[in-house]
């Protein structure tokens, strides 16, 4: 298969799975990532918010109340795993399905993150975004 | 022969002469400590010129790391139509640097790899696991690539018993053998994986009937970038590193990673580790 004909399925596959109106929060400094990914989720129909500050991220969720909070670990302000537990301590928010998005790839690390209530952890540099898509897809709708 | 006895002047003389030895000796001592310590220091500066090197390596590769991953991401979605349609010429282009920066891409994330199995905190996570399940594992990720090319995969597990190791790091060294078996395997082509104990090891044996290694370019192989001209024409875009990982990550299993050739065409690769 040439890597069109694998793009168009790809394609179709992506077709079934629009994410019409699912509000995603997006905390991630790196200003190229943040868009990228903003990129792919609105092309989904996505409705993006986005902060690069870790001690934004809990008053920004309490405000939007997103449907799926994307986290990256290494922030300003507060660390990704303080977030993390602010959020699975809060009334309202415990629930939010969140993602742990990183470019920390040891094995400890996705271990700590997981049992501190992570729904999934991926590797920045080894995700594909139509993984991040399916995920979002899947986590909203269980 | 009387035997002389021995004056006062006459071992005055040898004690002389035992003195000068002493000195002597005393001089070539002081010289190889001195050399010693000469050939301490050029080999702690080679030592640390070698670690600026890879120092230097990893953290142009680390820097490399984002930039490469959001341009890969760009080019997947122009192509996936996510910014709207292409036209075809736009789609060839977008295609081939795609390809390109995947490439890129690949080499800084192995360079990374092999920074951490050099330098970093590179214990074991020893688990009790299944061998057979790790295969499979790999295989599923695999399978695209096995079904394009028509690729028959022979499977003989005949020992299925948990032994130990790090399911992460083996899967990665394992998984870069039926990588390579199914990247030198031309279309039509037959891998077989056998898993076998003998006395306290067990064997995995990844075996392809594709290019095969040219005879004499063997111990090169597992070689840090070597890549063999035969699979240049496959590949144009590989690092060199994968098995050097794989025989790495292999030896802090206490195992070893060895190379074969087939009766007839093709390799084999044969991983043992104790168990
Ligand atoms: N199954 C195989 N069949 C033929 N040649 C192989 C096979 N596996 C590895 N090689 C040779 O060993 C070289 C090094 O392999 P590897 O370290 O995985 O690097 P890469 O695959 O990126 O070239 C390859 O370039 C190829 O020449
Ligand atoms: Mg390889």
């Amino acid at each position: 298969m040439s890597v069109s004909k694998k793009v168009d399925f790809a394609l179709e596959s992506m077709k079934q799975k629009s994410l019409g109106s699912v509000k995603v929060l997006m905390i991630e400094d790196d200003s190229m990532i943040q868009e990228m990914v903003i990129i792919k989720l609105v092309s989904h129909g996505c409705i993006p918010y986005a902060t690069k500050d870790g001690s934004e991220a809990v008053s920004m969720a309490e405000q939007y109340k997103p449907h799926i909070i994307i986290l990256d670990l290494m922030l300003p302000g507060k660390t990704g795993e303080e977030v993390l537990k602010e959020l699975k301590e809060h009334t309202d928010l415990s629930n939010t399905p969140i993602i742990v998005f990183t470019n920390k790839s040891s094995h400890e690390d996705k271990e700590t993150l997981i049992k501190l209530g992570a729904d999934k952890y991926f590797v920045k540099a080894q995700t594909d975004l139509n993984d991040l898509v399916t995920t979002i897809k899947d986590l909203v709708s269980k | 022969m009387n035997k002389e006895k021995p004056t006062i002047e006459s071992l005055q003389a040898e004690i002389n002469e035992l003195n000068i030895i002493i000195v002597g000796l005393e001089n070539t001592s002081k010289m190889l400590v001195r050399r010693d310590l000469d050939l301490k220091k050029a080999h702690n500066n080679l030592k640390s010129l070698d670690k600026e090197k890879t120092d230097f390596v990893a953290i142009a590769a680390h820097q490399l790391r984002t930039p490469l991953t959001t341009t890969m991401w760009a080019h997947k979605m122009f192509l996936e139509g996510d910014t709207g349609n292409l036209t075809s010429k736009q789609k060839d282009l977008a295609e081939r640097s795609f390809a390109s920066v995947k490439h890129m891409h690949a080499l800084v994330e192995e360079l990374i790899q092999v920074d951490k199995l050099e330098y970093g905190n590179t214990e074991l996570k020893i688990q009790s696991g299944n061998i057979q399940k790790l295969i499979e594992t790999i295989l599923a990720e695999h399978t695209l690539k096995i079904a394009e090319a028509n690729l028959t995969i022979n499977k003989n597990y005949s020992y299925a018993e948990p032994i130990s190791f790090d399911p992460y790091k083996l899967s990665d060294a394992l998984g870069n053998l039926i990588n390579n078996a199914v990247k030198y395997t031309p279309d039509n082509g037959k891998i077989s994986i056998t898993i076998i104990k003998k006395a306290s090891n067990v064997y995995i044996e990844i075996t392809d009937n594709g290019i095969g290694v040219p005879i004499g370019e063997e111990s090169r192989l597992f070689h840090k970038f070597s890549r063999i001209k035969n699979a240049e024409q496959v590949d144009a875009g590989g690092s060199g590193l994968g098995l050097y990982i794989a025989k790495k990550i292999i030896e802090k299993h206490k195992g070893t990673l060895t190379f074969s050739h087939n009766d007839g065409p093709g390799s084999t690769f044969t991983v043992k580790i104790p168990c």
